[in-house]
């Protein structure tokens, strides 16, 4: 019988060659969504983005929280994090609405707020397993409550806090959360059949990856189709400022002893902090939201923001590419 | 002529003779195993090896997983001959400080020192034993699976004849709820138990199967977790060379050598005089992973990006 050739090196280099396949797999993805956008002549849009936020994300969001240990600090340092980027943001979305007074205000909501729901929780899942889209499920939510209050509100729109409570997301975290705090001893039979529906759950959830990435592409034609121009120097601005923001709170974290550098001796809890400030990291790089866009009965956006989000989509393809390479190099092995 | 004469009597006497100080004292110390030499040997003798000032004689002694052969080692351990004893595993250290009275004991690869009686605290083991514990938190275990799969039926698979299993399950059992899974206990009775185990775990259809670091599932781990991978069940060990060499999943626990290293240095401590009850039982400063790629393609897992960067890979 031979013997196999066993090869023992660092997983620093692995990870390397495994995040660049990802985003590989997932720039691939996109561009069949933008392809189909254009066969289809980009009718499914609204089609697609209900089955991502009705059923797919809080799918994914379910299974991934409902077996993962998140600690109440974790949870609230992303919350903390998602406003702490529209706050740091707000000059810059400020300077590009007062740039056109003639225009509406749609543009607060694109230039403070990130789109999470495209492409941050189906990379955080593939890049650091349900883990990594717990916590990102957090900056989600924040997100997504800032948006929907603060964000129409600055906008010029009314709040829709009720809109906000009825979000399957919202309720998917909820579910879990309760789930975990109250576990029962559940009879042997209804066990297994919690077990079934978990699994099931879990099965639908994995649909979600290639959905919301297709979505991604789809948005991508939608926007261009609409006369959107592939440059906009103020997405470059955005994409160059947020990182530094993200690298400045993961900086103060650090500082205030909220993530320690220690490995210590457990290394799962050096790997939960790093995690954390690697969804930061992701998260700065997350194109201009489209959520405004969505929005039945508000007013279309302009060709200048419209070309903001293309652009900003376009520039956090590549923006992705480094921060991951970023985060294997200096975040994990800091 | 006769002062030169002294003078060249005095340089090659000084030149024959080896300096006062690089003097080193020859001790022996006996080594009592149960599976044979591990990386934690080799690194207790380099450690031991590099001293200044001691030329250290190991006689190694395999019980070779024999009871019986065990207690004829301990019971034939001279404590004239021998200034310490340096045993591997929680049983053989249990055994030793029963079987033999003035001889020190330098323990190493024992997970629970004090739920095993072999110390009375990690800080003062109060005993005459101290040495290297190879710690793994039951909470770090299950957060890394937690990291790579969700599981709700978790077998744990042990020998029935080691104690040190019974400890770890006791942990085990304790963070059942918070990670929401429920434990399926494997006990294997000797060798031949060994297909009749393995064949109730796939029957039970677990989602994963962790093992403790259990000396006899380690002699046997080549056989255990080949079924394991045939059935596309995921393995979780705390030893490193389970998932080099027998290709278990993966592995959160102690570099080998570095403990070995670790029990030298209260070894050398014991030696310079000093009481091993007042030496603290050491543990690595920080855990280690390891991953077999293999494994993880074989059984369709995806590894996330926090784990692998951090960890050594085997392909």
């Amino acid at each position: 019988m031979g013997t196999a050739t066993v090869i023992i090196s660092s997983g620093a280099i692995a990870a390397q060659f495994l995040s660049l396949r990802m985003l590989v797999t997932a720039m691939i993805i996109i561009v069949a969504g933008a392809l189909m956008a254009k066969w289809e002549g980009g009718g499914q849009q609204n089609t697609l983005a209900r089955l991502n936020s009705q059923i797919f994300i809080p799918c994914l969001i379910f299974a991934a929280l409902n077996r993962t240990p998140l600690a109440l600090p974790e949870a609230l340092t992303m919350g903390a994090g998602a406003l702490f980027f529209a706050l740091c943001s707000y000059p810059l979305a400020h300077w590009w609405v007062a740039r056109d007074p003639e225009g509406d205000q749609n543009g607060f909501i694109s230039m403070l707020f990130g789109s999470t729901s495209t492409i941050l929780l189906p990379l955080a899942y593939l890049l650091f397993g349900s883990q990594g889209l717990a916590k990102a499920a957090f900056f989600h939510l924040m997100n997504l409550f800032l948006i929907y209050t603060w964000g129409r509100w600055r906008a010029g729109h009314p709040t829709q806090l009720t809109a906000f409570l009825k979000t399957p997301t919202l309720h998917a975290v909820l579910l879990a959360l309760l789930l975990k705090l109250f576990e029962l001893e559940l009879p042997g039979q209804l066990q297994d059949l919690l077990w079934l529906v978990e699994k099931g759950i879990s099965m639908m959830a994995s649909g979600a990856l290639p959905i919301l990435l297709i979505s991604h592409g789809y948005a991508l034609y939608c926007l261009r189709s609409s006369g959107a121009a592939w440059w906009s120097g103020a997405a470059f601005l955005r994409m160059l400022w947020l990182p530094l923001v993200a690298t400045t709170l993961i900086l103060i974290l650090r500082a205030i002893g909220l993530a320690p550098l220690d490995k210590g001796y457990d290394l799962m809890h050096y790997l939960d902090l790093r995690t954390t400030e690697a969804i930061l990291l992701l998260a700065s790089a997350l194109p201009c939201t489209i959520s405004a866009f969505w929005r039945p009965g508000d007013s279309p956006l302009s060709k200048r923001d419209s070309s903001l989000l293309l652009s900003s989509a376009l520039l956090s393809i590549i923006a992705f590419g480094l921060l991951v390479f970023i985060i294997n190099r200096y975040i994990f092995n800091a | 002529m006769i002062l030169r004469l002294l003078l060249c009597a005095v340089l090659a006497a000084a030149m024959l003779c080896p300096p006062l100080a690089s003097a080193k004292e020859r001790v022996e110390i006996a080594m009592v195993l149960w599976r044979g030499e591990t990386e934690a040997e080799k690194g207790f003798r380099e450690k031991l090896a590099a001293s200044p000032d001691y030329e250290v004689v190991i006689t190694a002694f395999d019980a070779g997983q024999s009871k019986e052969k065990l207690d004829k080692i301990l019971a034939g351990l001279d404590p004239k001959r021998f200034r310490l004893a340096y045993t591997f595993g929680t049983m053989v250290t249990q055994a030793a400080l029963q079987q033999t009275r003035d001889i020190p004991i330098i323990f190493n690869i024992v997970q629970r020192p004090v739920e095993g009686k072999v110390a009375t605290s990690m800080e003062h083991p109060g005993n005459r034993a101290t040495g290297a514990s190879n710690l793994v938190p039951m909470d770090s275990a299950f957060r890394t699976l937690g990291t790579l799969m969700n599981i709700r039926k978790l077998g744990f698979v042990y020998s029935s004849h080691d104690p040190a299993p019974r400890y770890q399950l006791t942990e085990i059992k304790q963070q059942q709820k918070r990670f929401g899974f429920k434990t399926f206990e494997f006990p294997i009775n000797g060798k031949e138990g060994i297909a009749s185990t393995m064949k109730q775990v796939i029957d039970a259809r677990v989602d994963a199967v962790i093992f403790p670091s259990d000396s006899f599932v380690k002699a046997n781990a080549t056989r255990i977790i080949s079924i394991l991978n045939q059935h596309r069940i995921p393995s979780v060990v705390v030893i490193p060379e389970m998932v080099s060499e027998n290709r278990a999943l993966i592995s959160l626990g102690p570099d080998y050598r570095t403990l070995g290293q670790l029990a030298a240095d209260n070894a050398l401590q014991v030696l310079k005089g000093r009481k091993p009850a007042d030496l603290p039982v050491r543990v690595v400063p920080q855990l280690s992973i390891m991953i077999n790629l293999a494994t993880a393609d074989r059984l369709g897992i995806h590894i996330p990006l926090q784990l692998l960067s951090v960890a050594t890979v085997v392909r």
